[in-house]
């Protein structure tokens, strides 16, 4: 397994994708965390903190799009063909894949927490002991969501369309499921993992903290699972 | 040894593999032919695990190629010159199959230097000629220094001097000991290199030989050009040989000796004289024109 995790890492580090997830995660931290000092000044509230901290949590859609990369992105390139002739079961290669997808969103929340801290920290008094359930939350929701990349990648195949239909899932599919579902919505993806990085902000929108996460790991788990099975029956 | 048993693989309405059967012996060069289609491709594919048959069994060493428990060193495979990620450099490509393998790093930058690509492998694969990424991908099929060596039209791409370059390593590859079982449809290429032949059509088997059996279709046979074509049929009659003419064309089935000594015997004056011989291609046209079709 060490060897496979080796190889997945020199495929993460070798190709500039990973470079620019990381470079516009962290520019829209920035932008948004000096817009939130200039703005803010003084946070009054714990709720202010945690809702500033929670800025940080673009970290779980940009490892996402990571987890997403890794898999089908093998397939978008036909590399997948390579890798499967050198480890032919599939279920180690995913299984390799999901643990370099759930270090790549590690790195990415605990960078984009640093970097969310130091610039408001002083620039807006943000209150870390407030904030802390959700750098929490934020540190557990991003490589779930890398793990999750990497499952939804196994089934779509394709590295733009799994982007697209993922994006699209969080701008528009969300909202549509609130007004279909309407208190069932807490359980759609995007919700539960907002719930995981509220830091157990309550109202009815969302689930609580707890809750919010594991419903996170139920829904990673059904999407590694279907996976799997549709990687163990494709044609490759 | 690679053992293909009633192997059938449906994609919905087409059947791209029916029920093919054969095997290829170790420590020889198998050429794998058949028309664009034939399904050969999709034989490969199943043998090496990336194809799921529908039926049937394709195995390597009585193994199925995902039951290999090093597949990488048993066996190397060149399939399309498109599986490389065009942004990584061909260096790059060779370090993460290295690393999956198991493979030291040290081996990655020799077989660069191998197949000639030691100047360009920190260069980006998308910037690659097609030639270059064949010879990238016969360097990771390497790697791991197996004992088989599988390749669907591994001359694809390849200049002359890629070609020749492909052709002197196989035979070297094959003389220690190794085998290596080869698609092609570039037939020339292949009767040079290889000992014997399978052939499909359709998905179907339609001959395992040897060249020279494949090849020794019409051995014996010799065709004479002479302005007294007639006269020449008339003196190997009297000799109790028969033949056919057709113009200035005369063909017949014994060898072109004994027709040189008729027609010196009998003052006949001849312009050509030749044994006639089957390429591999007239044979493989020949086959995949009647043999195993529907």
């Amino acid at each position: 397994m060490s060897e496979l995790l080796h190889s997945e890492t020199v495929k993460v580090l070798t190709v500039r994708t990973f470079l620019w997830i990381v470079l516009a995660n962290l520019g829209l931290l920035l932008i948004t965390g000096f817009f939130v000092s200039a703005s803010e000044g003084t946070l009054n509230s714990a709720s202010d903190d945690r809702g500033v901290a929670q800025i940080a949590a673009v970290s779980v859609v940009f490892a996402l799009m990571g987890g997403i990369v890794i898999m089908a992105g093998e397939a978008s390139h036909g590399t997948i063909t390579q890798t499967l002739l050198v480890t032919p079961v599939r279920q180690r290669v995913l299984a390799s894949k999901v643990v370099v997808a759930a270090a790549v969103g590690f790195v990415l929340a605990v960078v984009s927490e640093a970097i969310m801290l130091l610039i408001t920290v002083p620039g807006a008094s943000l209150d870390v002991d407030n904030s802390r359930p959700v750098l929490v939350g934020v540190v557990i929701a991003a490589p779930l969501a890398g793990a999750l990349g990497v499952g939804f990648g196994a089934m779509v195949h394709s590295q733009g369309t799994a982007i697209a239909i993922s994006l699209i899932w969080l701008l528009i599919g969300e909202n549509l499921a609130t007004l279909v579902l309407r208190g069932g919505a807490k359980y759609t993806p995007g919700r539960a993992f907002a719930a995981l990085t509220s830091g157990d902000r309550t109202g009815d929108e969302l689930l609580g903290m707890l809750q919010g996460g594991v419903v996170c790991v139920a829904w990673t788990a059904a999407f590694l699972a279907v996976g799997v099975l549709v990687l163990l029956g494709r044609d490759v | 040894m690679i053992e293909v048993r009633d192997l059938r693989k449906q994609y919905r309405k087409t059947t791209a593999v029916d029920g093919l059967t054969f095997r290829v012996r170790d420590g020889r060069i198998t050429g794998f032919l058949g028309p664009n289609g034939a399904g050969k491709t999709t034989t490969l594919r199943i043998l090496l695990g990336l194809v799921l048959p529908s039926s049937g069994t394709a195995t390597i060493d009585g193994r199925r190629y995902r039951a290999l428990e090093d597949p990488s060193r048993r066996v190397g495979a060149v399939l399309e010159a498109t599986n490389f990620h065009p942004k990584r450099s061909g260096r790059n490509h060779l370090r993460m199959l290295a690393a999956a393998g198991g493979v030291p790093r040290a081996r990655v930058d020799e077989l660069l230097e191998f197949v000639g690509l030691a100047n360009a492998g920190r260069r980006k694969v998308g910037g690659y000629s097609l030639g270059m990424r064949q010879r990238l991908s016969v360097a990771g099929a390497l790697l791991g220094d197996p004992q088989l060596l599988i390749l669907d039209e591994p001359a694809n791409g390849l200049d002359p001097e890629g070609i020749r370059w492909l052709r002197d390593f196989l035979r070297e590859f094959v003389a220690s000991g190794k085998t290596v079982f080869i698609s092609s449809h570039v037939l020339g290429e292949v009767q040079q290199l290889v000992d014997e032949v399978v052939i499909i059509h359709r998905g179907r088997l339609v001959a395992q030989q040897t060249v020279d059996e494949l090849t020794a279709g019409a051995a014996g046979r010799t065709r004479a050009r002479s302005p007294q074509a007639a006269a020449l049929r008339d003196a190997l009659g009297r000799a109790g040989i028969e033949s056919s003419v057709e113009g200035d064309l005369l063909q017949t089935a014994v060898p072109p000796e004994r027709v040189g000594e008729v027609a010196a015997a009998s003052g006949i004056v001849l312009h050509e004289l030749a044994a006639e011989s089957t390429t591999l291609e007239e044979a493989f046209l020949e086959l995949t024109a009647e043999g195993g079709i529907e």
